[in-house]
């Protein structure tokens, strides 16, 4: 089995844990106004880095991961770009 | 300074896998679509505990890649550091709601879904089976209920019957039959061999068969725990006798018994 490099992850993994873990009630109540805010979705776009491995039948296998590094290089890494959007479902 | 990548990897669709290898589209989008259905299957087991307040309503990936044509097919090799120029494949899955997750995710109940991944079916028959969303015996049972046709919809041989046979090779093989110890008996006034152990006869639909020194032996009772053969007076146990018993099609058994 050809497997993606370990530093990267099955996109299954990597694109749960883009999901927020935020409160739903995101501001406190304003007792003078009544106004009450909350996140109604959010638009993510993040650079990855992807590793793709070949299996000997052809079929592939995606590993990503958040930039590995953040120091300027001579050589740049190649930077592919995932955009997830999340909307808040209705009577949530 | 940047290097393009060279022509020898854009042409080698052949070199083992190992490295930077070219890939089809159809086999990126595939596994692709397979993440994120493993993604929708967490999200719903996160859905039991608490109910999703957001739900994914669009995924894109742009990918760096060159494509490349062999004479036979177009694949992409994914740009590495260092390589410029290289084209963007944009790839954009629709919509999942928390609703589609509960109406097309099977909540896992009572006893854990039999994966495929734990019989000997192949590995291709595997991805072949995953493509069109078929990855445990459960989701087989249900395809076989509707009167899918298999071989149409992966395109290929698959058919029912090698894999429910795979399927039963690989749970015998898992509750294989093991012989604690063999005795002669009396049954019914006669004499007879009791076979004593576990996971012995445990398809009620197939009656254990048994062969004593090239002889057919009648099978009188037989049981998960047991199986009575009948000594055939016309063929009397030797010193050493070769007892053969088939408790059913995946698991035959041979032992040596001293007389």
């Amino acid at each position: 089995m050809i497997a993606v490099d370990e530093a990267f992850l099955p996109l299954a993994e990597l694109m749960p844990g883009l999901l927020p873990n935020l409160p739903d009630i995101y501001a406190t109540f304003d007792e003078e106004t009544g106004i009450r805010t909350q996140i109604t979705g959010y638009d993510v776009t993040s650079p990855v880095e992807l590793d793709v491995a070949v299996r000997p039948d052809g079929s592939v296998e995606i590993g990503g991961t958040p930039p590995l590094y953040h120091l300027a290089t001579s050589t740049l890494p190649v930077l592919h770009r995932l955009h997830v959007v999340a909307v808040r479902e209705d009577g949530a | 300074m940047a290097q393009p990548p060279t022509t020898s990897a854009l042409e080698d669709t052949s070199a083992p896998a190992a490295g930077n290898a070219a890939w089809r589209l159809e086999d990126f989008v595939d596994s692709l679509v397979v993440e994120l259905d493993k993604t929708r299957e967490t999200l719903a087991v996160k859905a039991i505990n608490k109910p999703l307040s957001y739900s994914v309503k669009e995924i894109a990936l742009d990918v760096n890649a060159f494509p490349t044509y062999d004479g036979d097919a177009v694949r992409f090799l994914t740009a590495q550091p260092g390589q410029e120029g290289a084209s963007k494949l944009t790839i954009q899955l629709g919509s999942i709601t928390d609703q589609q997750v509960r109406a097309t995710t099977k909540l896992r109940q009572g006893q854990p879904d039999e994966s495929l991944g734990d019989t000997d079916v192949d590995e291709k028959t595997r991805a072949k089976l995953r493509k069109i969303g078929v990855s445990s015996v459960d989701d087989l049972k249900d395809l076989q209920s509707r009167k899918v046709d298999l071989k149409a919809a992966t395109g290929s041989d698959i058919d029912y019957t090698s894999l429910a046979r795979k399927i039963n090779q690989s749970r015998r093989a898992a509750a294989a039959p093991r012989i604690d110890g063999v005795s002669l008996s009396q049954s019914q006034g006669q004499p007879c061999l009791l076979v004593e152990g576990r996971n012995l006869g445990v398809d009620p639909t197939f009656p254990p068969v048994a062969v004593i020194n090239d002889h057919l032996a009648e099978v009188l009772s037989s049981g998960p725990g047991h199986v009575t053969i009948r000594l055939n007076a016309d063929h009397p146990l030797r010193e050493e006798n070769e007892v053969v018993v088939t408790f059913d099609p995946y698991a035959v058994v041979k032992v040596n018994v001293r007389a």
